[in-house]
């Protein structure tokens, strides 16, 4: 016993140093979505307002590639308005309605990344509402707190989206392989589907999180692996998510009624 | 300035830099530098080895919560907070016992030498825990390369101002 301790005391540091190493791959380990949601929801509370003042601050230095952003995105909106307006018979449509948000933190680095919106609770803003730009898509809202909001970026491991190609609507699932900040690859895609490079990848639908035909990228690449009868696509996201700024939160009003089929659907 | 206030401000000022400057996305850079890492640094060498241990483990809680990268940088100042008695012997002296060597009273090259060698011990580690596996060792060495330069400059930036306002 006196031994035991004595050896314990000479080598203090390398124990301590073993738990605390330990202690901190276990964090690593643990590094998943569902232990992580309410401590993020917690860092956006405590650190949203240094984030928004930082916001205010550089986004006095890019005011002006902000201003071509909004142009390009407005631009956008209203060829999409004019294109609805002229249909004349609009299927498979849901009524949805968007939340104006800005990102004041985003991660690209890591495999679980992550955005922070400055909406919260009190704008309309809950969990698994999509998020969207001009461009594409960009994640899923994880958490709410009053005045902040933690998303899940597209760049996140975690993350599957449901999407399909513009021409032909094939069904995959979409997911980030941490290859490259630009790019994500659509699995499952069916070989009959035909998928040349330069496809256009759009959202599925299939969820109350994205409404249909969001734009989210090309197809860059494609590949067939051994034995299997479906593609893996590279596709190329429209969206640089190294440089969000306006974004927008997807809200539909029939949400809860959707969800509700899709499960019924599903216990069936 | 007594030795812990000035401690305590180095840790507001460079965490405050670190989250609110050096931050990729902001910088729309893909790498920005690690400045936190001179506090590893400026920690005193004449502190028992477990303080070191202690503040290298809350120095790295606190950059993970800024990041929100979950342990990653905690465990790469952990390791630096053990093995750095090795890297002061390796730059200053064989013999020189890490508690007698005074980062003020240094020159700046052999100092400079010691922030390169913890740097680039320290982004290793950082980027093999991003990645996790060393199946993607180019782009495991791209970023550690390209974010030690960015941190090496910038510390290097860093010391020269600190030195000269002396």
């Amino acid at each position: 016993m006196q031994k035991l301790l004595n050896s314990i005391l000479r080598n203090g540091t390398l124990l301590l140093f073993i738990l605390l190493f330990g202690l901190s791959l276990r964090f690593i380990a643990k590094n998943h979505n569902y232990q992580r949601s309410s401590l993020l929801a917690f860092n956006n509370a405590i650190s949203a307002p240094f984030l928004e003042a930082r916001y205010t601050f550089f986004s006095f230095f890019k005011r002006q590639v902000h201003n071509e952003q909004l142009v390009a995105e407005n631009q956008y909106l209203l060829e999409q308005l004019i294109t609805i307006n002229n249909q004349e018979f609009l299927l498979d449509s849901i009524p949805f309605e968007v939340i104006p948000a800005q990102v004041i933190r985003n991660s690209i680095q890591l495999k679980h990344n992550h955005l922070t919106l400055n909406v919260g609770e009190k704008d309309g803003v809950k969990k698994e509402m999509g998020v969207i730009t001009a461009n594409g898509i960009v994640g899923v809202i994880e958490n709410v707190s009053k005045k902040t909001s933690g998303v899940i970026s597209l760049l996140n491991i975690s993350l599957r989206i449901n999407a399909k190609l513009k021409k032909s609507n094939h069904f995959g699932s979409l997911y980030w392989d941490s290859e490259s900040p630009n790019s994500m690859v659509l699995s499952d895609v069916p070989l009959a589907a035909k998928v040349v490079v330069g496809d256009t990848i759009v959202t599925g639908g299939m969820s109350a999180i994205f409404p249909a035909e969001i734009p989210i990228g090309k197809v860059s690449a494609t590949e067939v692996p051994l034995n299997d009868n479906y593609y893996n696509l590279r596709v190329s996201l429209f969206q640089d998510m190294t440089n969000l700024n306006q974004v927008y939160v997807v809200h539909f009003p029939s949400a809860d009624e959707i969800k509700k089929l899709i499960n019924d659907i599903e216990n069936e | 300035m007594n030795r812990l206030p000035k401690l305590i401000l180095w840790f507001l000022v460079l965490l405050f830099v670190q989250a609110f400057v050096f931050d990729p996305v902001l910088l729309g850079i893909p790498y920005a530098p690690f400045v936190y890492v001179l506090l590893l640094i400026f920690l005193p060498n004449d502190w028992a080895p477990w303080i070191v241990l202690l503040s290298g483990f809350f120095i790295g809680i606190c950059v993970d919560f800024i990041f929100f990268s979950g342990g990653i940088h905690t465990a790469a100042c952990v390791l630096i907070a053990y093995t750095r008695p090795l890297f002061i012997r390796a730059v200053f002296s064989d013999t020189m016992a890490p508690q007698d060597l005074k980062i003020e009273h240094e020159f700046f090259g052999s100092l400079f030498q010691y922030v390169i060698l913890i740097v680039l011990v320290h982004h290793f580690f950082v980027f093999l825990f991003v990645v996790g596996t060393i199946d993607r060792l180019e782009w495991l060495l791209g970023a550690w390369f390209a974010n030690s330069l960015l941190t090496i400059l910038a510390s290097a930036f860093v010391l020269i101002l600190t030195r000269n306002s002396k």
